[in-house]
């Protein structure tokens, strides 16, 4: 059978002390999900920031979720897609960062951004969400893992990252994905938009 | 470039093969029913009541749901949690929320995962059955029972029989609203809160014949909401093998006489009021005598006790604490963990601020409690979890494992455990945000206000409205939401009851007090806990205390809280809490109440979907199939009709006798059509021909539309 990869979760990671709050984005996204016109569709804000891990303060929307996520493995921004991807899978994760990135590159420039998080451009998680049709198994990592690496290579360069996957079986189909330099969140967006 | 990508999965035909029959043609009718609802073939009023009716609820916020999974009495195993927290992961935002009913919560899901969320559901026992709507929702359970130093006998197997003879129950399909039921193993503590249930049950022994008889004090007509009502004593002592009966006779009594038409009055509770409790009782007798002996009162039961599995994972052993403590330590477990009645072991309450839990927590703290207990654990009405059966040796170590998991706060049972509904955050009947000031508070409580969070003779609960879904009238200090206009703004505001309180099974309820700003509240409520410390006197409770200070005293020192000041001047008064921008009141219709649909159109609406599966299986040449189905649809049609008449299903009568009688016999129903329905029922289906079957369900297609016109016209 075939299944649509519509599942893909991107988290960029960040450089912040434990207790940083995260109110500042109560403001920030309480800004945004007004905006009905962006393509993620916006729903509502939901606040988690109660949680010591957990989603933290996300902004929900149909396409996918934007949060400041506190789930392991740390603080980062994620973007939680869910519809709307298209096209081959490495042309759908490679759609995932740049919906990342974009929305990375937005949250940074609103007044309010929190200054102790410093985003590491070269620290990223890379979740399957779809245990379903996507089981963190050898099948899926033969089905997929190839596009994925080739994703990579369009970011970061063939042989400029290391991709480790989580093997614990509980646990989804991800990747931890550590770039040999740090590298620049323009520059990472400008190669998603060129390959698009 | 593929269209779309290849997933490894196996075939969607075979996928679900493996789940329970009934469960897996439950959830298949569902997703029937679902897409017939979107492609405008089903009315949208009775798919929400059916929808509800399998735990998916309309949010606030357009097109997404929250998802309601019914957990009985609380009991979850490590393999339910796990699944849990995979589901929450992936169809929602990775949040697990637990209920002041037990139940589990996930919200922000898409309608179009809830199929599949429920199949994976029942891969590990867990059904949504019920969980919403008018129906009997999750059967509460003091989660100690069993366990417990004092109570009279474990309620659990009786519980448990309750809540699964109930489940689906002919009897309890056609309410007016939702209907709740308590158990609790003792009079005195908090953990089963019976008195505020439709029934609720406390568990008592009686001699007999020099014989010691389980069974219990029943009190029913019970009931939070905007007109609280405390339940009534209905009986001192009913035997525990008469329980599952009585029940059902209430539930035809609520279900023939309650109030279907006007929502705010549809509770049991109501009906009680109306009728008084003599006559109820008296109703409720003539029913109980009607009832044809049912096997299933003792089989559920009998089942109920067999399956019943509370044993330690490791043998009982004593605390050894190092000299050194970790003062964390130590007050962990001074506040959550309690002796158990078996030497040598504890229970550990896991303290989860807002009954919320992560994906990944839930998961790790499922492989934690494998490593230390044996699947006994439970979720709380307290929004917390309760690991039971943790040998007394095991406790520092078990404390390690939960540290990691950030999961050691020392806040159960204390001020700091405060409830709250989901408030202004997700609920379409929400005025403020609940949430938000039960955060700002967990917050304070950690920055300033430990001495406060740590009182453990307070409780707060706090609603987002008056429905009291927070369960605020039986707190110390309990909030709920309203708003306040002063000139073209608005302010969210709080009002605050004092009085009420858990103990004795929520005794209690509380009286409004004042009216404060929404951002004023957590100072109100340090003031008032303050003012009791000041003031209370010896061995005085906070509802003693606050009825002998009086509701104008009170008020007086709350006043400096209120909205007294115009927008202009304090613009932050008029913003909600954890909300950083100008309040605006805004509601929809809520669904708690469900929509009143007549159990005969429910019944309506599945005939026509069983004609349409007969329809499916003409189209594979299934001949038998299809007029089997249709026959099928034809009894169900009729059925509906007859709960006109006051007939339920439970009452085993023969659907095409009775039709005959009260449709056919007194010219309500046009011939032709019964005539089709008759011979059906005479004809044999083995070897029916293909022209036969087709003919039969074109002749059920024009049965039910008579059915919907002799149900419209009555």
């Amino acid at each position: 059978m075939s299944a649509d990869l519509q599942r893909i979760h991107v988290k960029l990671l960040a450089d912040a002390q434990p207790d940083l709050g995260l109110d500042p984005f109560l403001a920030i996204f309480g800004r945004w999900r007004q905006d009905k016109s962006h393509p993620s569709q916006w729903i509502d804000l939901a606040d988690y920031a109660h949680m010591a891990k957990g989603p933290g303060i996300l902004l929900v929307g149909k396409q996918g979720n934007f949060s400041a996520n506190r789930d392991d493995p740390g603080l980062g921004l994620l973007y939680a897609g869910k519809a709307g991807f298209e096209g081959s899978e490495e042309e759908r994760v490679l759609e995932a960062f740049r919906r990342c990135l974009e929305l990375t590159q937005a949250v940074l420039e609103e007044p309010e951004y929190p200054t102790g998080l410093k985003l590491e451009p070269g620290s990223w998680e890379l979740f399957i969400n779809d245990r379903l049709n996507f089981p963190n198994n050898e099948a899926t990592d033969a089905v997929l893992r190839s596009s994925i690496e080739t994703a990579l290579n369009t970011l970061f360069g063939v042989g400029g990252y290391t991709l480790a996957r989580d093997g614990d079986p509980q646990r989804r189909y991800a990747f931890s994905i550590r770039a040999a330099t740090s590298g620049d969140l323009a520059e990472l967006l400008d190669k998603v938009k060129t390959t698009a | 470039m593929a269209a779309t990508s290849t997933a490894p999965s196996p075939p969607a035909a075979d996928r679900w093969a493996h789940l329970p029959p009934a469960a897996k043609k439950e959830i298949d009718v569902f997703e029937t029913e679902l897409r017939r609802v979107q492609s405008a073939q089903m009315a949208e009023k009775v798919f929400l009541e059916f929808r509800l009716r399998h735990g998916v609820y309309g949010q606030r916020q357009d097109g997404v749901q929250m998802q309601r999974i019914k957990i009985p009495m609380g009991i979850v195993d490590t393999a339910k949690m796990t699944q849990l927290a995979d589901l929450c992961e992936e169809y929602a935002v990775g949040v697990a929320h637990i209920t002041t009913r037990q139940d589990f919560q996930y919200h922000y899901v898409d309608i179009n995962d809830t199929p599949n969320m429920m199949r994976r559901l029942a891969e590990v026992g867990i059904t949504t059955r019920e969980a919403c709507g008018n129906a009997v929702r999750n059967v509460t359970a003091c989660p100690q029972a069993g366990v417990c130093t004092d109570e009279t006998f474990d309620i659990t197997p009786y519980s448990k029989a309750m809540a699964y003879f109930l489940l689906r129950h002919p009897d309890a399909q056609n309410f007016g609203r939702k209907f709740k039921i308590a158990y609790s193993g003792c009079e005195d503590h908090a953990c089963g809160l019976a008195r505020m249930h439709d029934i609720g049950a406390i568990a008592k022994t009686r001699e007999v014949d020099g014989v010691k008889v389980e069974g219990f004090k029943v009190f029913v007509g019970g009931g939070l909401g905007a007109l609280p009502f405390q339940a009534e004593l209905y009986s001192e002592f009913v035997p525990a093998n008469e329980m599952l009966p009585l029940a059902q006779a209430i539930a035809r009594v609520f279900a023939r006489l309650g109030e279907k038409q006007n929502r705010a009055k549809a509770r049991m509770k109501f009906l009680i009021a109306k009728l008084g409790l003599n006559e109820f009782k008296r109703q409720v007798d003539i029913e109980r005598s009607k009832l044809p002996d049912d096997p299933r009162w003792t089989n559920e039961l009998e089942q109920a006790v067999a399956d019943y599995s509370d044993q330690p994972l490791k043998p009982p052993s004593e605390l050894d604490l190092p000299d050194d403590a970790d003062p964390e330590l130590l007050r962990w477990l001074n506040v959550n963990v309690r002796p158990q009645a078996q030497e040598g072991y504890s229970m550990v309450e896991v303290f989860l601020p807002l009954g919320d839990i992560s994906a990944d927590q839930l998961r790790s703290f499922a492989n934690l409690c494998r490593r230390y207990v044996n699947d006994t654990i439970r979720t709380t009405v307290d929004q917390n979890f309760l690991v039971r059966w943790v040998a007394n040796g095991d406790l520092v170590a078990f404390h390690e494992g939960l540290r990691d998991l950030q999961l050691a706060d020392a806040g159960a049972g204390r001020l700091a455990d405060v409830t709250a509904c989901p408030g202004t955050d997700s609920c379409k009947l929400g005025i403020a945000s609940s949430r938000g000031l039960a955060a700002v508070l967990q917050e304070k409580f950690n920055n300033g206000m430990a001495r406060l969070a740590d009182r453990d003779d307070l409780k707060v609960k706090i609603s987002g409205c008056f429905n009291s879904c927070g369960q605020h009238h039986i707190a110390d200090i309990g909030l709920f939401g309203s708003v306040q206009r002063k000139g073209n703004h608005s302010a969210p505001v709080f009002q605050i009851l004092a009085g009420g309180t858990t103990r004795n099974n929520a005794a209690s309820y509380g009286l409004t007090v004042a009216k404060v700003a929404a951002k004023n509240a957590p100072a109100a409520i340090t003031k008032l806990s303050d003012l009791y410390t000041k003031e209370k006197q010896e061995g005085e409770g906070f509802a003693e205390f606050s009825d002998r200070l009086g509701r104008v005293r009170l008020k007086q020192e709350l006043d400096e809280f209120s909205v007294a000041t115009a927008f202009d001047e304090t613009p932050e008064l008029y913003e909600d809490n954890r909300q950083p921008w100008e309040y605006k009141k805004s509601l929809g219709v809520g669904e708690c109440a469900g929509e009143v649909v007549d159990q005969a159109e429910f019944m309506l609406e599945d005939a026509d979907r069983l004609n349409f599966e007969a329809t499916l299986a003409l189209d594979d040449g299934l001949w038998e199939d299809a007029a089997r189905k249709s026959f099928e649809a034809s009894i169900k049609a009729s059925d509906g009709l007859l709960s006109t008449r006051g007939l339920l299903l439970s009452d085993r009568y023969d659907t095409v006798a009775e039709f005959r009688k009260h449709f056919y016999d007194a010219g309500m129903f046009l011939k032709p059509f019964a005539d089709n329905f008759f011979r059906a029922a005479e004809e044999p289906i083995d070897g029916i021909s293909a022209e036969r079957a087709r003919k039969r369900v074109e002749e059920t297609t024009l049965f039910i539309e008579q059915a919907q016109t002799v149900y419209t016209q009555t």
